[in-house]
């Protein structure tokens, strides 16, 4: 009963949305105000529909009915209420349900906050997002299963199954009977970071939805001034953060819990993640280059249009993950669907935007080439290139599997080795940027801002060098030694912690001359009342902090792996702060939940004879799902974690087998980040200022409402 | 001068490289000298996760393999070549230089140069257009143009 209702929910919403899309379009053509007051109103009903629809779904996971296929999939009695709850983005068709009432309720609020300012803009955007929405919604209610007997008909026998497959996948399909329980949710993700990573991420992806609906929109309608531009900063900061966090949570996840000493494994549903993130990241530093210089206006709707397609790519990949093997892809209806979606859309905004090339000339030449312009097209290339390298890397084990038969799998090392020396270019952009003023450069006045930041980065590095430990720890496995680009590496982070540092202090001394303040009021002041630059600057400062942990754990890590009998130790020795003597005291075998036995062993980690800590890494078995999980104990400081996993034991504890990791500064990835989420919040805060300024361009577009007609 | 620093860094290097290179004649490997090679191997049945680190009862007789190849003499690079050849290239985490595989290596290289040239040869166009006397008045063409575009803008919005 609730079941069919949320199935009814949920077809109405998708019929809603086609309406709306439909109603709009055509009342924009045929001016017919009612039709888009219409596909408004369309728009309220679709969000409210799917946030219904969303609530019944969380009312079957709570009550354990598991004649509705999903429950049974991703919940069983013995979970505890908040993790069926979480269950909802769980599986495929409860997070596709989760992304398009997300999609809706971000749909409803932008065309809502728009209607005043943006109307010209707002029935686009209608046919944009709605579009989108629908085609998400098609894929959950059973839509596709109607094309199964047409294409059976056509022959196409593979086709039609796949498509009648596609019946099941709705969050709501009930079975003809009633499991007794249902399978239960995996336990690595029951952990409060993949209860947040989802949502984080998929917030992200939504959120970059909405720009490109206004970009789209703008083109469309030869708007391409400055309007849209303004109207979707803050959207496109808000889904920048979200993604950005959910990147961030998605790596501490895999730090604390998976267990193998690492947060980063470029694989492909990690990759699918951060692809958009980059080229959404590329857009949000061109876009200011059109506000301030009418340029590069081709280049940022190529940029946006490239991050929705990969917004709906990366749904795809991070719901199903397959992109190892052409098999895998062809096993579900789903694939083919996504692909031609994302192709069709793609190939449409690419042709109106050669339909529109004439309304985006640039206002303005480049005028040097040691310039703000110049380096920021320079940085947009870099995210670029960046990017482009992860989807070879990710997409190849297809590309050569389909054109030469030949299996293939590109691991970490491909992306390390090609993206490392691009990120520390990037950086090295990151810290010249802020020197070079907009147009051109007075040779003089770069030669002295430049002095105390190259004489930094350059001290940072000859120190470095000069350190003996840190010269006989950077080895990458098993290779040759990698100190000197390691110490450049510190040396351009330094450059640019000393590049932002000194413009934060010319800003103080410059607020201290004129109002007298003291330093900490001049420094709160500085960032309230120029909320983007300084935002800006402190998310670089994260940007720093998160590049001294990558570079530390990936270039200095000690690991070791041992098999010690109880009282026996070993020691690891850290590059940073001397030696841990790690001794092994015995197991204990004990219930953390109703369905979990947890095997720890004791661990007694000193330096000196000193006890610096007691560590307990553990397994803790998973009764339901007869499956081991791995729970590594960690000691943290600022210098490094050590970080112990219990691999497995014989004979009741006699013996036990460890894995050791030293990681090095990996803590500063985490404070980082922080820090990162922190200015690009500043950088997001409205302020009254930059209202004025839309309202201001809304102005001059010749859309403020006058009068209120 | 400029010589000297330059052989200061060849000397550099050559001393850091010098470090690098392991010591393989041991007897009976460590499970640290397992892992190093098994490192560089990819689980076979499990997508994205390397054999050290992989908890399957296969990488684990892989790994007890990859110790009997070791105790037996064989260098890193022969035993991946064992696996290689026994199950395929595809359980290299990165695939051998040769044939269609060397794409993964070539693409991107060519997509880096790529957009290095596009930068060049943007800048280049950019530059030289602005070398060009810019119109400063508006011509009687753009006021009239704005005229237009006022018009279309009301015409647009119509409907508000």
């Amino acid at each position: 009963m609730v079941a069919d209702l949320g199935y009814v929910a949920l077809l109405l919403a998708f019929v809603l949305s086609i309406f709306a899309a439909l109603a709009a379009w055509w009342g924009e053509r045929r001016r017919t105000r009612e039709l888009i007051l219409s596909a408004r109103n369309g728009v309220l009903a679709v969000a409210g529909l799917l946030t219904l629809a969303v609530c019944l779904e969380l009312g079957l996971l709570l009550s354990s009915d598991f004649r509705v296929m999903y429950v049974a999939q991703v919940t069983n009695r013995a979970m505890p209420a908040f993790f069926k709850l979480t269950a909802l983005w769980g599986g495929q068709a409860g997070s596709l349900l989760f992304w398009s009432w997300l999609m809706a309720l971000f749909a409803a609020a932008a065309v809502l906050r728009g209607w005043q300012r943006t109307r010209v803009l707002i029935p686009k955007v209608i046919v944009v997002t709605q579009l989108t929405l629908a085609f998400f919604l098609s894929l959950i209610v059973g839509v596709w299963a109607l094309l199964a007997s047409p294409l059976e008909a056509l022959g196409m026998s593979t086709g039609a199954a796949l498509m009648a497959e596609m019946e099941t996948l709705t969050p709501f399909y009930q079975l003809d009977f009633t499991p007794s329980d249902g399978r239960g949710l995996n336990p690595l993700l029951r952990h409060w970071g993949m209860i947040v990573h989802p949502p984080l991420l998929y917030l992200g992806f939504v959120g970059f939805v909405i720009p490109f609906a206004f970009a789209v929109a703008a083109l469309s309608t030869r708007q391409t001034g400055d309007l849209w531009i303004r109207v979707i900063r803050r959207w496109t900061l808000v889904a920048w953060l979200f993604l950005s966090m959910g990147l961030l949570v998605g790596m501490w996840w895999a730090y604390g819990v998976l267990g193998w000493g690492g947060y980063w494994g470029w694989d492909p549903v990690e990759n699918a993640a951060l692809m958009p993130w980059l080229t959404g990241t590329a857009f949000l530093h061109s876009v200011i280059i059109q506000e301030r210089r009418g340029m590069f206006k081709v280049w940022n709707m190529v940029l946006i249009m490239i991050t929705y397609s990969l917004v709906i790519f990366g749904t795809f990949l991070t719901r199903s993950g397959v992109v190892s093997s052409v098999h895998a892809f062809a096993q579900s209806g789903i694939g083919p669907l996504f692909l031609g979606f994302v192709g069709i859309t793609f190939v449409a905004s690419v042709l109106l935007l050669f339909a529109r090339l004439d309304s985006l000339r640039s206002e303005n030449r480049l005028d040097s080439l040691v310039s703000r312009e110049a380096i920021f097209l320079f940085n947009n290339l870099l995210f670029l290139a960046i990017f482009f390298v992860t989807l070879w890397g990710t997409i190849f084990p297809v590309v050569s599997e389909l054109l030469a038969g030949q299996k293939a799998i590109v691991g970490p090392p491909f992306f390390n080795q090609v993206n490392g020396p691009l990120f520390a270019l990037l950086v090295l952009t990151m810290g010249m940027a802020p020197l070079m003023p907009w147009r051109r450069t007075a040779p003089g006045k770069l030669a002295r801002l430049l002095q105390w930041p190259v004489v930094t980065g350059l001290a940072t590095t000859l120190g470095l060098l000069a350190v003996p430990t840190l010269r006989q720890f950077a080895v990458l496995p098993g290779t040759a030694l990698r100190i000197v680009p390691v110490t450049a590496f510190y040396g351009l982070l330094a450059f640019t912690l000393m590049v932002i540092g000194q413009e934060f202090w010319r800003g103080i001394r410059a607020r201290r001359r004129v109002t007298g303040e003291r330093y900490a009021t001049a420094w709160l002041n500085l960032i309230r009342y120029n909320r983007r630059r300084y935002g800006g600057y402190l998310v670089h400062v994260g940007v720093v902090m998160i590049a001294l942990g990558v570079i530390g754990t990936h270039f200095f890590k000690v690991e070791t792996q041992r098999n010690l009998a109880r009282g026996e130790s070993f020691t690891l020795t850290s590059p940073l702060t001397g030696s841990y003597t790690v001794t092994y005291e015995g197991l204990r075998v004990s219930a953390t939940a109703a369905d979990v036995r947890r095997t720890a062993a004791e661990l007694k980690v000193t330096r000196e004879g000193q006890v610096l800590a007691w560590l307990y890494p553990a397994q803790d078995f998973f009764i339901a799902q007869e499956q081991a999980v791995t729970t590594p104990a960690m000691r943290h400081s600022l210098a490094e974690d050590l970080y112990i996993i219990l691999a497995g034991w014989e004979n009741g504890g006699t013996t036990a087998t460890f894995k050791a990791y030293v990681e090095p500064l990996v803590n500063w990835l985490w404070i980082g980040g922080l820090v990162f989420i922190l200015g690009t919040a500043v950088a997001a805060w409205p302020t009254q200022a930059e209202e004025r300024r839309t309202a201001v361009a809304t102005e001059v577009s010749g859309h403020a409402v006058t009068a209120r007609s | 001068m400029r010589v000297r620093v330059l052989v200061f860094l060849a000397l550099l290097l050559l001393a850091t490289l010098g470090g690098g290179i392991a010591d393989t004649s041991a007897q009976t490997p460590s499970p640290d000298d397992i892992n190093r090679v098994a490192k560089q191997l990819s689980c076979p049945t499990c997508a994205g996760i390397n054999v050290a680190d992989c908890p399957t009862e296969t990488c684990a007789q892989w790994r007890a393999k990859i110790g009997e190849l070791l105790a037996a003499g064989k260098t890193d690079q022969e035993i991946l070549e064992y696996f290689a050849s026994r199950y395929g290239d595809h359980v290299l985490q990165v695939p051998p230089p040769r044939g269609f595989f060397l794409g993964v290596w070539i693409v991107p290289v060519l997509a880096i140069l790529a957009a290095l040239g596009t930068f060049g040869y943007l800048v280049h166009r950019w530059t030289q257009r602005s070398a060009r006397p810019e119109t400063s008045a508006a011509s009687p063409e753009e006021v009239e143009d704005e005229y237009l575009r006022r018009v279309q803008r009301e015409l647009d919005t119509w409907w508000k």
